[in-house]
């Protein structure tokens, strides 16, 4: 497509996808998205060679700054406690994220009220509720319904097994009496669609070479290109572009031969993430937006939240098979994760069980924090913990802080140019309750399913995959960045798809609610075109 | 930036191989001082970064102990961990990694310690569907979340 197009969406991942696929149902709306990475071969996953785990310290590492790969910009992330994770391609960080995919609950959209902290979103669960199920669909979601954690959640594909290491986790929550249920996981279990179904590699934290994990190269790309959507790759947006009447008519962008380019259209939508989307808005400041597009509250990039999270281990006399299954899919607990004033925290946090290490993960962990010794004594060490430990993740929600942030270091640029997102993040106080909490009640599970001992630590430095609030929504614009549909307060036609516009964290993975949000934001920019949702 | 190993490095980093990871009889397991892995390690390690700490760790060790690193026998570990603990705490944590990377993708060493030596892809594995009765006390309880609108 050449000339002005109806839309263009930055960003090719979660958000991105979702709403790309909503708008192409819309044939007479001509759409482009652009994307800084390209398109990933699945067959060139690490989880194809023995040797896959090296891949997790190299090119597939979480942290943009270790892999600097050819499409990664630098972050700097050196003012936080926790390091920005992410990955740049078609399907975004969906091409390395786990899978794991619990929705928010009720009350993650009520804080305020319910708490008394934080700020009510402008909508409800249940207004959510019909793009949640749309998403399952779309995406391919399996779990289990029934769960008393949640209002009814139906139409999922069978779970994913909990192998002999889950067992025994959820032995552990019963024996206590705590509320667990089977992994929420956005992997199918039935081939669908021209994708296998889950076998069981492993390593889906690497990307899935079965195609059962749901990144939305496979899920939503395939449907919104069949549609007719544009995707241009290789294509890195610089900023957005003005008329002198301080009209927004398109964006500035670098293709493949870091060329710059200019992509008019008509409506505009950032998809790039809770980092990239504000970095985007403070870069295009001009004449009309001195301190960034849209900032008129002074909004955009604040309110940065990241999930900090925690790891709880257990080592087991047993063999646990642990490595065997879904990395980051196994099991969840939620009896920790509504308000109780009794804990000494507000809001509340999940347990995620998780996979065992790989053998070179397991001996370079134990041997870095002491658990196996170098020497004589390396490899009946080593034997007594690959496959025998049972690990957690404790999620914890983050609140709110307008001084945990994203800005720009005009000092530091990437290749195009362009300069460099950076990150300040305190953990509070509050969080770090939570966290400690989450660790103790995570190890008491772990020594009730019968672990030898247990070990907790947290918040882990490269954890920071969830990135939300810079550009967040609300009602006020005063104080928020866009309004309930997503759409910029101070720009008509430029809106945000992506998780910068959460109001909370909720204590879950984001991609379910920040995809439902996304396909929203999409029917929101329909009504705008065609006065129908 | 790659540089080239010295002799010197050559001759510390097989005593370290030895020492870290020795053979093991009990588990019928080679050590990392086995044709393949040593040479890994080698080349893994011929870098700027590894280079400098090196070179640290060697002036310290001379000025604690009175010989190079690549003198020392078996006996003198010990001593450095003592006079140089920060030092070699750092040292350990930057070639750690490497060495166990290169152990194991040994196919000899995935051998003998019977771990996997295919690519995960395609075949997978096969694990039990779950067993529904252990959730029958989630099931019966009350619902566990706050239903607002």
């Amino acid at each position: 497509m050449t000339g002005v197009v109806d839309v263009v969406i930055v960003g090719a991942g979660a958000a991105g996808a979702a709403v790309a696929w909503r708008l192409s149902e819309m044939p007479q709306l001509r759409v482009v998205c652009l994307e800084q990475g390209e398109f990933v071969d699945p067959q060139k996953y690490p989880s194809t060679t023995p040797f896959w785990e090296h891949a997790k310290t190299s090119t597939h590492h979480p942290s943009p700054n270790v892999r600097a790969g050819r499409f990664d910009y630098p972050i700097d992330d050196s003012d936080s406690p926790i390091g920005i994770a992410n990955y740049n391609a078609v399907g975004g960080s969906t091409i390395l994220f786990s899978g794991h995919f619990p929705r928010f609950h009720p009350s993650d959209f009520r804080v305020r009220s319910l708490d008394g902290v934080a700020e009510d979103w402008p909508f409800s669960y249940y207004d959510l509720e019909p793009y949640y199920k749309i998403n399952d669909e779309m995406m391919g979601v399996s779990g289990f319904s029934g769960d008393p954690a949640y209002p009814e959640i139906e139409g999922m594909m069978p779970p994913v097994p909990l192998g002999v290491m889950g067992e025994r986790i959820a032995k552990g929550f019963n024996k206590l009496g705590w509320h667990w249920w089977p992994a929420y996981s956005a992997i199918i279990t039935r081939g669908e669609k021209g994708r296998g179904a889950c076998v069981n590699l492993g390593p889906c934290n690497t990307g899935c070479a079965q195609g059962a994990k749901s990144s939305v190269d496979v899920s939503y790309w395939p449907a919104a290109l069949g549609n007719g959507v544009e995707l241009r790759t290789r294509s890195r947006v610089e900023n957005l572009v003005f008329d002198r009447t301080g009209q927004l008519i398109g964006v500035r962008y670098f293709d493949g031969d870091n060329v710059s380019r200019l992509q008019e259209a008509r409506y505009v939508i950032l998809a790039c993430n809770g980092v990239g989307t504000p970095r985007l808005l403070l870069n295009s400041a001009n004449e009309s937006f001195p301190n960034g597009v849209a900032n008129s509250s002074d909004m955009v990039g604040r309110n940065l939240m990241l999930h900090p999270c925690g790891y709880v281990e257990g080592v087991f006399a047993e063999d646990l098979q642990s490595d065997l299954g879904p990395q980051g899919c196994v099991l969840l607990s939620q009896q920790f994760y509504e308000s109780d004033p009794s804990r000494g925290f507000l809001r509340g946090y999940t347990i995620q069980a998780l996979r065992g290490p790989g053998p070179l993960e397991s001996a370079v962990s134990g041997t870095m924090r002491g658990e196996i010794p170098w020497g004589k004594g390396f490899h009946s060490a080593f034997k007594s913990r690959y496959n025998r430990t049972a690990n957690m993740a404790v999620i914890a929600e983050d609140l709110p802080d307008p001084e945990n942030r994203v800005t720009l270091r005009y000092d530091l640029r990437d290749g195009s140019g362009i300069p460099v997102p950076k990150v300040t993040y305190r953990l509070s106080d509050n969080s770090r309750r939570i966290l400690s909490h989450g660790l103790s009640r995570g190890r008491e599970v772990l020594t009730s399913a019968g672990a030898l001992k247990t070990t907790g630590f947290g918040p882990v430095r490269n954890t920071g995959w969830h990135l939300m609030g810079t550009t967040r929504m609300g009602s006020d614009p005063g104080r928020s960045v866009v309004d309930p549909f997503g759409r910029a307060h101070d720009v008509m036609n430029l809106s945000v798809a992506d998780s910068s516009v959460f109001v909370t964290s909720g204590a879950v993975n984001p991609t379910s609610t920040l995809q439902a949000i996304a396909l929203r934001v999409a029917d929101g920019v329909k009504q705008r075109f065609f006065g129908c949702m | 930036m790659s540089v080239e190993v010295s002799d010197a490095q050559i001759g510390w980093l097989n005593v370290l191989l030895e020492q870290l990871i020795p053979d093991s009889t009990e588990h019928d397991a080679p050590g990392a001082i086995t044709s393949g892995i040593v040479e890994t390690v080698h080349r893994a390690l011929r870098n700027e970064d590894h280079n400098s700490l090196f070179c640290e760790l060697n002036v310290a060790v001379v000025r604690s102990l009175g010989k190079q690193l690549h003198e020392l026998d078996s006996a003198e570990f010990p001593e450095i961990t003592k006079s140089n603990r920060d030092l070699w705490m750092r040292y350990i944590r930057f070639v750690g990694p490497v060495i166990l990377t290169a152990y194991f993708s040994s196919p000899s060493v995935r051998l003998s310690l019977a771990l996997p030596t295919g690519s995960p892809f395609p075949d997978g594995s096969v694990l039990p569907e779950i067993d529904t009765d252990l959730l029958e006390p989630v099931f019966s309880r009350e619902k566990i979340f706050r239903d607002v609108r």
